[in-house]
């Protein structure tokens, strides 16, 4: 047998550049970075949105990657470390949800300051495209009872998603009973009472709503403002006024203290954090308000 | 030889892996067959319908100072920021857009409120109240002629509450009333302007103080005549648009329209577009196969 040597060497060289590209380009989508897993850094931010609900389950959204995102690099652009945004099928439950149920919260949501979802929500917890449950339970979301935040590091999270502060949804515990025992150091939790309208008309544009939460938080005239306060005021540009947001807060009772008056660090006052604020002297402030 | 060999079985692995990573974020792309039962009286539409545009309030600095200082009680000078005039005065901050969008609020007040109810004054009260100052505002030119103003006492959030609940996990819980306040409906030629920009509301705090302020009013100006698509086409885009709800498609077993309203949608503050389009603004109940009822609300374009 005749073989051109020559040529398969280029061919094999030519198949091994390529594989080396592909496999380069791998890691941005599945690669496990090591976050800041304390709190010596309080300025880490991380995001998650879903947007592609394939077959056979939720619909598809327009736009939480421009919430998720904006937000993102609006808290970037203040000098936070921007340790991961992941987006569909690479946003998984498991990134939230506690060890105990085979999640890896340390890894990810509870390994930063502040955190954003946005996609579809019920009252009872969020949604992702794909199945990733430590432990095939409650699969393709995140269930109040799968989650503990701030045991780590978290402090505040947003959860831009229909329903999830729903107050008392039938059947359920209300929102105090609810998400108040996922607190162990986390500070505040901002979502909707109601739902909300994802792509707005005329043609779907999206509004970069985290952006505008990052401004009203950083703003240098006349002042910045609260977290808490924060989401109330970009709620109420965000969405039109049939939609009601809401948020959950710990209460030091001690001190007269409510976290959701915690400023974005190096802005203002921030609160210590209380690791079960479900002993005495702390309980919960929940707030609902028209958008 | 060898290289070849396992420089194609590399090849065959990497690329079979991406084929696995990109199915996973495949689309459906199809819509199910539920059956959609209209519930609701369908409005009657004209054939034609005006496409609006913003344009932009030429206010001087004397007017605005005019209204700051006699309607909001506020007499410093004013900042011009990103399309607007901005006063600050204490925790007040006021904020005139030259799109017409205006804002106020108290912001220690709008925090830090917490109301009894036995504090919350009757209901008329704060809707006269309301008036009266959407009334001082007309005096001062900040509205223009083209929208009207009306207040809608059949609409269930008229008078409406953000609300506070203090309470433990298991525990007993605290009602307050962070605010009360008054919501207007704005139109153009009959048609009602919805939206997150197209609102107005006045904030009341402890005794019928105004704390906040939202005022939507845009200076527009029709720039062309566009066919209006009818109601029922509108209920079958809905269709393909989708409900936006996390009921899964699969599961809907038949959709309950309780009312279609042909709405100019009104974007937001900060929303790059300036054009006000007609849409139609569809309500109602998803009921899946399980009976389990959800709430959706959604909107599909009312032009071609």
């Amino acid at each position: 047998m005749n073989l051109n040597w020559n040529l398969i060497n280029k061919v094999a060289d030519a198949l091994l550049t390529i594989s080396i590209i592909l496999l380069l380009s791998i890691p941005s989508y599945t690669m496990i970075v090591r976050a800041g897993q304390d709190d010596s850094n309080d300025k880490e931010v991380g995001v998650e949105w879903v947007e592609i609900y394939y077959d056979p389950e939720l619909g598809n959204l327009t736009c939480p990657h421009v919430d998720a995102e904006g937000f993102y690099n609006a808290l970037g652009n203040k000098g936070w470390t921007k340790r991961f945004n992941w987006g569909n099928g690479l946003a998984w439950e498991s990134d939230f949800e506690d060890p105990s149920v085979g999640g890896s919260d340390y890894v990810w949501i509870d390994s930063v300051d502040f955190a954003w979802f946005s996609g579809h929500g019920k009252p009872w917890g969020f949604y992702f495209s794909i199945d990733h449950d430590g432990d095939h339970f409650l699969i393709k979301h995140v269930h109040y009872t799968e989650v503990k935040w701030g045991d780590q590091d978290l402090e505040w999270i947003v959860i831009a998603a229909c329903n999830v502060l729903q107050w008392k949804p039938e059947g359920l515990p209300d929102a105090i009973d609810r998400w108040g025992p996922t607190f162990e150091g986390l500070h505040v939790m901002m979502g909707f009472d109601t739902f909300l309208y994802d792509a707005p008309p005329p043609k779907g544009q999206c509004v970069p709503a985290g952006e505008w939460m990052v401004k009203y938080m950083t703003r240098s005239w006349p002042g910045p403002v609260p977290i808490g306060y924060a989401w109330r005021l970009t709620t109420i540009d965000w969405q039109p006024s049939n939609v009601y947001a809401a948020l959950l807060a710990v209460v030091d009772y001690y001190n007269g203290y409510f976290y959701d008056d915690d400023y974005l660090p190096g802005y203002g006052y921030v609160g210590p954090d209380i690791d079960n604020p479900m002993q005495p002297g702390y309980g919960f402030v929940y707030r609902r308000w028209q958008c | 030889m060898l290289k070849l060999l396992i420089s194609i079985g590399l090849f065959t692995v990497v690329v079979m892996s991406l084929v696995l990573i990109i199915s996973v974020n495949r689309s459906p792309g199809d819509y199910g067959a539920e059956v959609v039962v209209v519930e609701a009286e369908l409005p009657r539409v004209p054939g034609e319908i005006d496409v609006l545009e913003v344009q932009s309030m030429n206010l001087s600095r004397d007017q605005v100072k005019l209204i700051a200082n006699s309607v909001f009680n506020i007499s410093v000078d004013p900042i011009y920021e990103n399309n607007s005039w901005m006063f600050v005065s204490g925790w007040k901050e006021l904020r005139i857009y030259t799109t017409g969008n205006n804002r106020f609020y108290d912001h220690e007040k709008m925090q830090k409120t917490l109301l009894r109810r036995e504090e919350i004054m009757p209901i008329d009260k704060y809707i006269q109240l309301a008036r009266d100052f959407v009334e001082k505002l007309k005096l001062y030119g900040l509205i223009p002629w083209k929208i009207s103003i009306e207040l809608n006492k059949s609409r269930e959030d008229v008078v409406a509450y953000d609300e506070t609940l203090i309470g433990t996990v298991n525990g007993s819980r605290t009602y307050y009333v962070n605010n009360v306040h008054v919501n207007f409906d704005l139109y153009y030629d009959g048609v009602r302007i919805w939206g997150s920009g197209g609102k107005v509301r006045v904030y009341f705090g402890r005794d019928g103080e105004i704390i906040g302020f939202i005022g939507d009013f845009r200076n527009i100006k029709s720039t062309r005549k566009v066919q209006l698509i009818k109601p029922d086409e509108a209920i079958q885009k809905l269709r393909e648009v989708g409900y936006g709800t996390s009921m899964p498609r699969s599961m809907i077993n038949r959709v309950a329209i309780k009312s279609v309203e042909l709405v100019y949608y009104a974007p937001t503050p900060g929303a790059e577009s300036t054009v006000i389009i007609p849409v139609y603004h569809i309500r109602g109940f998803l009921i899946g196969k399980n009976n389990k009822e959800v709430e959706f609300a959604q909107w599909v374009p009312a032009v071609y």
